[in-house]
């Protein structure tokens, strides 16, 4: 259900509830759903809550942050405060707060850059949006960029597939499916490798719902990106997998609630000074 | 844009939108006259990125007519939070009876909210606005005055719909645009401000196909352009200028 949906509601039962989209979110909305947020831990054990709008990290601040902390190899810079003699060629610019990949080329000149992220800012993206990152070459065996993708739900990892494509940007017309790399994902999915390495980083993003997008260069993770609003499986599932990979995700959703005692319905309802701290 | 098509089917053979990151991206544009948009709610870099844009479009003569400069835009913004009636939901101070309808500065329907109602359900109302991704800058809030007009200013050509009387030149002039709409409300027979927005939405309302206002607004437009049509001009906007407008670190 939507957000708005629950408000309307006035009571939410006891159960899970996992709040999505923080990414995309204004301010104000961040600030709603955490005033949502509260209302429901405060009913107390009944009710639980994936993710917190308001205090999970977003993209720019998670890469900067992976990167302090030598996970990542690469470096972003957040245009409102770069400074262009720190720069390592070649770059690219994509907004913090969308889904939709590269929002260029690969930009090998600080005029190149000023001119990609000018575009962005007159289209009406403000400079805090715009980020620059720098490339990073995760080309591997046989040629191809791969991209993985696994979800953590709550306290397990479930990992969801590998993509295989020609070109960095991943772009749907470079994806390669063959029936060995198809089984090659279906076979990461039940090896399930990476979950110790993945989850601390989940930890440090504080999100606790998401599919989380990485690669590697050599025997290094990168990390992409955490989706907290991802995508299951797409409209033709049976091109992309040979396998059923629902029950993996079933048997972690379920164990959301398996320890939740029985409760009382919560009074959702926000008041005008939570519309006042939301809008401040 | 689909809907404008659908809506403005006459517009769409003589009017080409050009989007803002094109500006930049283009070496040249043809001449003609420019409508610039969303002026009104520009950050100060998207502005001064306009701006620059306009400048170089207007060392070029008369190759190109720009209608809502960029450079005057903000006039229009102090102007309309001057005479606005209200307080900015931004800005607001909540006190449950001062709360009558919320206004966005562009001209979309109204939500409004009974005076009568609980606190409650005024928090309520004003969530939903917000969820569904009302810009607290941009909304107002007044004491109940609902929208009785409004104006479509297409320089010197106005349409309206609604009874209140059209506004005098000099109030219209005061915004520093040129084609932009305007929302009035009246109360007391006083006419107050409260809606304005100059975005392709509110120059071109949304008409579930094509009516008398949508064919008079489509002749009011093509009618702007005034520029004798040529080769594409250079426009030139250097990568030093740019950075200049955003402010950005030299590398040197």
């Amino acid at each position: 259900m939507t957000y708005s949906q629950l408000l309307d509601r006035g009571s939410a039962p006891p159960g899970v509830y996992i709040f999505t989209d923080r990414d995309r979110m204004t301010m104000p909305q961040r600030r709603i759903a955490g005033a949502i947020r509260r209302r429901l831990l405060s009913a107390g054990p009944a009710f639980r809550v994936l993710g917190d709008p308001e205090r999970q990290l977003g993209r720019g601040e998670l890469l900067a942050t992976l990167t302090k902390d030598g996970i990542n190899d690469y470096r972003v810079h957040m245009l409102a405060n770069i400074d262009p003699r720190q720069i390592r060629y070649p770059v690219f610019v994509r907004i913090e707060d969308d889904h939709m990949g590269p929002r260029s080329e690969l930009l090998d000149s600080w005029p190149e850059v000023v001119k990609a992220a000018a575009g962005l800012v007159l289209t009406g993206y403000r400079e805090d949006q715009i980020l620059v990152i720098e490339y990073i070459d995760t080309q591997g065996e046989g040629g191809f960029y791969r991209k993985y993708g696994s979800f953590r739900i709550g306290g397990k990892i479930v990992c969801q597939h590998i993509l295989h494509s020609t070109a960095w940007l991943g772009k749907r017309e470079s994806t390669v499916r063959t029936p060995d790399l198809i089984a090659i994902s279906d076979g990461f999915y039940h090896e399930n490798p990476h979950q110790e390495l993945l989850m601390p980083i989940f930890e440090r993003a504080r999100i606790d719902y998401g599919r989380m997008d990485y690669s590697f260069a050599g025997d290094r993770i990168q990390v992409w990106e955490i989706n907290d609003n991802p995508m299951f499986v797409g409209r033709n599932p049976h091109r992309v997998s040979k396998i059923n990979k629902g029950q993996g995700f079933m048997d972690a959703f379920n164990l959301l609630d398996a320890d939740l005692p029985g409760g009382e319905p919560v009074d959702v309802s926000l008041d005008l000074a939570d519309i006042e701290a939301a809008v401040r | 844009m689909p809907r404008v098509s659908q809506d403005y089917p006459g517009l769409t053979d003589g009017v080409r939108f050009v989007e803002y990151s094109q500006l930049l991206s283009l070496a040249e544009l043809p001449p003609g006259t420019y409508i610039f948009t969303d002026t009104i709610t520009f950050d100060a870099r998207r502005r001064e990125l306009a701006v620059l844009v306009e400048k170089r479009m207007l060392e070029r003569g008369n190759a190109f007519r720009i209608l809502n400069s960029p450079f005057r835009g903000s006039q229009a913004r102090a102007r309309f939070e001057h005479l606005f009636p209200g307080q900015f939901l931004a800005r607001a101070k909540f006190k449950s009876r001062q709360l009558g309808e919320i206004k966005n500065r562009y001209l979309v329907e109204s939500v409004a909210v009974d005076l009568d109602s609980e606190v409650d359900d005024e928090a309520a109302h004003l969530a939903d606005v917000l969820l569904d991704g009302g810009n607290p800058d941009h909304l107002g809030l007044t004491a109940n005055l609902p929208i009785d007009s409004i104006e479509f200013i297409f320089a010197d050509r106005r349409l309206s719909i609604g009874g209140t009387d059209p506004l005098p030149k000099q109030a219209i002039d005061s915004f520093g645009l040129d084609v932009f709409a305007v929302g009035r409300a009246t109360q007391n027979g006083l006419a107050h401000f409260v809606a304005i927005g100059d975005s392709v939405f509110d120059i071109l309302p949304s008409q579930g196909g094509d009516t008398s206002l949508a064919r008079a607004i489509t002749e009011s437009i093509i009618g702007l352009d005034t520029v004798k049509s040529g080769a594409p001009i250079p426009l030139n906007v250097g990568w030093e200028a740019i950075a200049k407008a955003m402010r950005l670190k030299s590398p040197s």
